[in-house]
């Protein structure tokens, strides 16, 4: 039981908390009281909030892509409509050509709480500013402040890279409001927007202003409360603007996607898709006209096919086929398969064509890249098997995201005995791995996949995870954030793999035309249930240092050889504009495109 | 022997009294700040109120007493529903429970079921010599509070602590053992400044050794005390800076969303400007301009305060002083042990939410968000408030019939 001095100790406690509470009541009411009292009579005391900026985006050279131009929004000050003056509601409503309770309507959706400044209006330009600044004495209950929106001075060009932004909505609000995100915030909805928007958003300020400027000005310390806006982090991109217009350019009225990539880090240096799309049209809030025709479009521009779009692979997969062969020592280096090549392959009682009808003869295996033979893979696919060719572009990357730093990427579907065997059971039929081995069937990539796979096999087996920005650097020039390369994987390729398939691949691009660039590379003709052969083109330059690799698909484009001048012309470019003529290395002795495709002499026999 | 004198010896009305006009107060605060519908909904509620405190009474507090784990393990059971919601879900707080078109926040009655549990438990082994012996009550408290935590509720997870204090303290426990007992809580908040963590750990020190308990025990407390507060600073550093915006957004959540003080200067506006009379009833500007968020819950005593002014203010301090001091007196008159915790504890739960609410609604603490008992709109607690009431009422009511039986059977 309890004691005398336990309960005595409690109440002397609890006594001595509900003095301290009295006398700060007494404190604030009969002290501070009669200031409180003035406070309260003239309380137009508003805390508005100071919209920061975003950060710009920029190229690798400087050149702005994104930055933020200035508008202006109107601000409803008063707490809630009901208890407004009806003649406030009505003058306010008629200067935006509003019913009184229409206007009632968009103050209510335009704060979370009854004491917020609301916005009522947003996006004007200086001009309607200035317009509505020179009557504003008669609407002592609005006021205008500025409100930074989204641009992006190069228009539609790399529109799907950068992405876009918006209003933040209300169900992504609330999941991120421990964030100090608020209503209207902006926030990136797609591409680098999206996944940069920790460093680009900025933090807001606020101001305390009087909400009637006609009244006399009170002393108080509220008043001067105020905290500017900090703008958001400038991203740096890997990206040059000047490649990206061409790989635009060479794009523009097709539907496909080219990235260019450094096949030495990772680093993007252009990535486009086309149809393109405009992110000025999103920062200004999409109207639905706008809205309608991009959804609803048959091309379906919103989508970034470099990365969210997979698609057959075709004879670009010859990549892994051969990869397999030589690393597993299925193939000798340059043993020719047993059924020389006639135009088609018999198995069992299907018979699997070769794209060349007339045949192609006997050939090894650098001969069978260059000529991108069919019935030549066909029998090095059936002594790989599906396991190795699973196990293969696995080690690629194929089948998962390449972790370039945009949202909602395509993983593709690689070759597996499960998918098989989940699809036809244990008697799968065996000639699907023909199909596979040239890249048709159950195989799907995406551009981005594709090419961090060849940039692997050109710089010697590193798998880079795409790098699209360097650094996030803060107004005071103070870098936050720096993005270093990556390397997710490695790709154990023994040396004579590689050399023995470059000499396939350098043979590819010589076949047509000059080579001036020291081209290597792999075509494809996918044939896809939508039309005429999807075209691709994946290589690198120059062969015997890999300095620049590119990605080109066309869909429905016909026959990647066409593509192969674009890759040439990209190629160039990145020469002049990027790396420079004097740091671009030059070839080994003087040797010629053609004489890389000549085996190395002295260095024992094949296979 | 009159009838009133016997009334009076079984019922306390004062405390009845006291909880009467509160609860009238109440209403018109609510109908002032809030209006019609919530008013009337108020009304419900503090009627169903009346009707489960002469539910609370009719039962014997012994009775309660023995059933306190069922209860206990059913309010754990709707937290540890809302804590998985929450888990699951992210984003907005999951604090209400739905059973059929009523929805309750189960942590308001957990609060009751931790109480009865205690007083149960700290009745049953009413040794507290040693630190095994506070394990059982310090994880029947611990329980809830970790599953309101997660709602994420705060504030309310943080009134577990004084209850489980006010239970041990009335239980007997010595004081240096209490001492002891909060010193790693303490810990976390003293260790940001270094001189205040190092004069700290130096009365920890010296409580530990004035404690009659063993020497691993006071190693422990010791050690304790040094690990919370040489790790808060180090977690804090830690953090990444939004992170720590995150944490201070957890602390303070609803109540001040455009950034630090503009509510609770507001609210101080509001209650300041009433003065000695106020500004007379619905006649409250800061009120009714909806400068006062939260008018009706949380800063319902801003709203009570502008329009009754401190006289008004005053008559709510005293109504809270008197079912405290009236709850205390009837805990050290109570039949038995148990029924002493019990309404030592519930005070306490009056006490530390009135206090807490109160200090936040003239800011002296940071935005808090615990309802005012009685006062505040809300369902659940209203009626848990009722219960307790009724809790202690009952304590009273057969403190002699107990005390009788306790005798004749010697328990």
């Amino acid at each position: 039981m309890a004691s005398k001095g336990r309960l005595a100790g409690a109440a002397v406690f609890a006594a001595a908390v509900f003095g301290i509470l009295t006398a700060r009541v007494a404190d604030l009411q009969l002290v501070s009281g009669d200031d409180f009292y003035a406070l309260s009579q003239q309380n137009r005391l508003r805390r508005i909030p100071v919209r920061a900026p975003r950060g710009r985006i920029y190229d690798r050279n400087g050149d702005v892509l994104a930055s933020s131009k200035p508008t202006y929004a109107v601000l409803w000050m008063l707490p809630s409509a009901e208890v407004v003056p009806a003649a406030a509601l009505e003058r306010s409503a008629s200067y935006f050509n509003m019913t009184p309770e229409g206007l009632a309507a968009a103050i209510a959706a335009n704060r979370e709480f009854p004491y917020e400044p609301a916005e009522v209006a947003v996006g004007l330009t200086p001009r309607e500013t200035f317009a509505f600044e020179e009557v504003r004495a008669r609407y002592p209950e609005m006021t205008v402040v500025s409100r930074p929106r989204r641009c992006y001075p190069q228009g539609p060009l790399a529109g799907h890279l950068l992405g876009y932004v918006g209003e933040i909505g209300r169900e992504r609000l609330a999941a991120s409001r421990a964030q100090g995100y608020n209503l209207g915030d902006t926030v990136g909805l797609a591409g680098l927007e999206y996944t940069f928007e920790k460093y680009l958003r900025g933090r807001d300020g606020f101001e305390t202003v009087a909400v009637n400027a006609l009244e006399k000005k009170l002393g108080l310390e509220y008043a001067e409360e105020a905290e500017p806006p900090r703008a958001g982090c400038d991203l740096h991109l890997t990206v040059d603007l000047g490649l990206q217009r061409l790989v635009e350019g060479l794009l523009a009225g097709r539907r496909g996607a080219v990235i260019v990539m450094n096949p030495e880090n990772g680093d993007v240096w252009a990535l486009a898709s086309s149809p393109a799309v405009d992110p000025n049209d999103f920062a200004a809030g999409l109207t639905a006209a706008k809205w309608a025709a991009y959804a609803t479009a048959p091309d379906h521009p919103l989508l970034n096919r470099a990365i969210q779009c997979s698609y057959p692979p075709g004879s670009t997969f010859k990549l892994i086929t051969a990869s397999a062969a030589l690393e597993e020592d299925l193939v000798g280096r340059e043993e020719k398969m047993p059924y020389p090549c006639g135009g088609a392959f018999r198995y069992g009682r299907w018979l699997f064509h070769c794209w060349n009808r007339s045949g192609h003869g006997a050939l090894d295996i650098a001969g069978g890249l260059k000529n991108s033979c069919n019935v030549f893979f066909f029998q090095v696919g059936l002594r790989v098997g599906i396991d190795n060719l699973n196990k293969y572009a696995r080690a690629y990357g194929y089948g998962g995201p390449t972790g370039i730093p945009l949202p909602h990427e395509n993983r593709g579907l690689i070759p597996s005995r499960e998918r098989l065997e989940r699809k036809w059971g244990k008697k799968w039929p065996r000639g699907e791995v023909l199909n596979n081995a040239i890249g048709q069937g159950q195989v799907l990539l995406t551009p981005i996949q594709e090419l961090v796979a060849f940039c692997a096999f050109a710089n010697g087996g590193r798998l880079y995870q795409p790098r699209a920005a360097t650094r996030a650097v803060d107004g005071d020039g103070v870098v936050r954030a720096s993005f270093p390369p990556q390397v997710r994987g490695v790709v154990a390729l023994k040396p004579t793999t590689r050399e023995t398939m470059m000499r396939g691949l350098i043979g590819v691009v010589n076949r047509y035309g000059v080579n001036a660039h020291y081209l290597a590379g792999k075509t494809g003709s996918a044939e896809n249930p939508l039309g005429d052969t999807h075209a691709w083109f994946t290589g690198f330059a120059p062969a015997y240092e890999p300095k620049v690799a590119v990605c080109i698909l066309v869909e429905n484009g016909g026959y990647g050889e066409s593509y192969i001048k674009w890759a040439k012309e990209i190629v160039g470019y990145c020469r002049q504009n990027i790396i420079g003529d004097a740091a671009w290395p030059a070839p080994p002795g003087g040797m010629t495109p053609a004489d890389l495709e000549k085996p190395l002499t002295g260095e024992g026999p094949a296979g | 022997m009159s009838i009133r004198y016997e009334i009076g010896r079984r019922v306390d009305l004062p405390l009845l009294g006291a909880t009467f006009v509160l609860s009238a107060v109440g209403l018109a605060a609510v109908y002032s700040a809030a209006g019609g519908v919530f008013f009337w909904k108020q009304l419900l509620w503090v009627g169903l109120g009346w009707a489960v405190l002469v539910l609370a009474v009719a039962v014997p507090y012994r009775a309660w007493v023995k059933i306190s784990w069922g209860i206990y393990l059913l309010a754990l059971v709707a937290l540890a529903m809302l804590a998985a919601r929450a888990l699951t879900h992210g984003g907005a707080a999951q604090r209400w429970l739905a059973v059929g078109p009523l929805k309750f926040q189960p942590s308001e009655f957990a609060k009751i079921a931790t109480v009865l549990t205690l007083a149960l438990v700290l009745d049953v082994f009413h040794r507290l010599e040693g630190l095994p012996h506070y394990i059982l009550p310090i994880a029947l408290a611990a329980a809830p509070a970790a599953l309101t935590v997660v709602e994420p509720d705060l504030g309310t997870a943080a009134v577990f602590v004084p209850l489980l204090f006010a239970c041990l303290f009335w239980a007997g426990a010595p004081i240096p053992h209490l001492l002891l007992l909060v010193s790693p809580l303490v810990a976390f908040f003293v260790s940001f400044k270094l001189a205040a963590f190092l004069i700290f750990l130096a009365a920890v020190a010296v409580v530990a050794l004035v404690a009659r308990v063993r020497w691993w025990e006071r190693a422990f407390f010791f050690g304790a005390s040094v690990v919370a507060g040489a790790a808060t600073p180090i977690l804090w550093g830690l953090l990444k800076e939004y992170q720590r915006a995150r944490i201070l957004s957890f602390l303070s959540p609803t109540a001040d969303p455009r950034g630090a003080g503009y509510s609770i200067i507001q609210a101080k506006i509001a209650l300041g400007s009433g003065r000695l009379f106020g500004k007379g009833f619905l006649a409250g500007s800061q009120i009714h301009s909806e400068f006062v968020p939260a008018g009706h819950t949380d800063f319902v005593l801003s709203a009570w305060g502008e329009e009754w002014g401190f006289a008004g203010c005053l008559l709510v301090v005293a109504l809270f002083a008197v079912v405290v001091f009236r709850s205390f007196l009837i805990a050290y008159r109570a039949g038995d042990r148990r029924g002493g915790i019990l309404a030592f504890g519930l005070a306490t739960l009056f006490f530390t939410q009135f206090v807490v609410n109160a200090a936040m609604a003239v800011g002296l603490i940071p935005v808090a968000g615990l309802p005012l008992p009685f006062m505040s709109y809300g369902g659940s607690a209203t009626l848990s408030s009722f219960i307790a009431v009724g809790l202690i009422l009952n304590v009273k009511l057969r403190r002699e019939r107990v005390a009788e039986e306790m005798r004749y059977f010697g328990y």
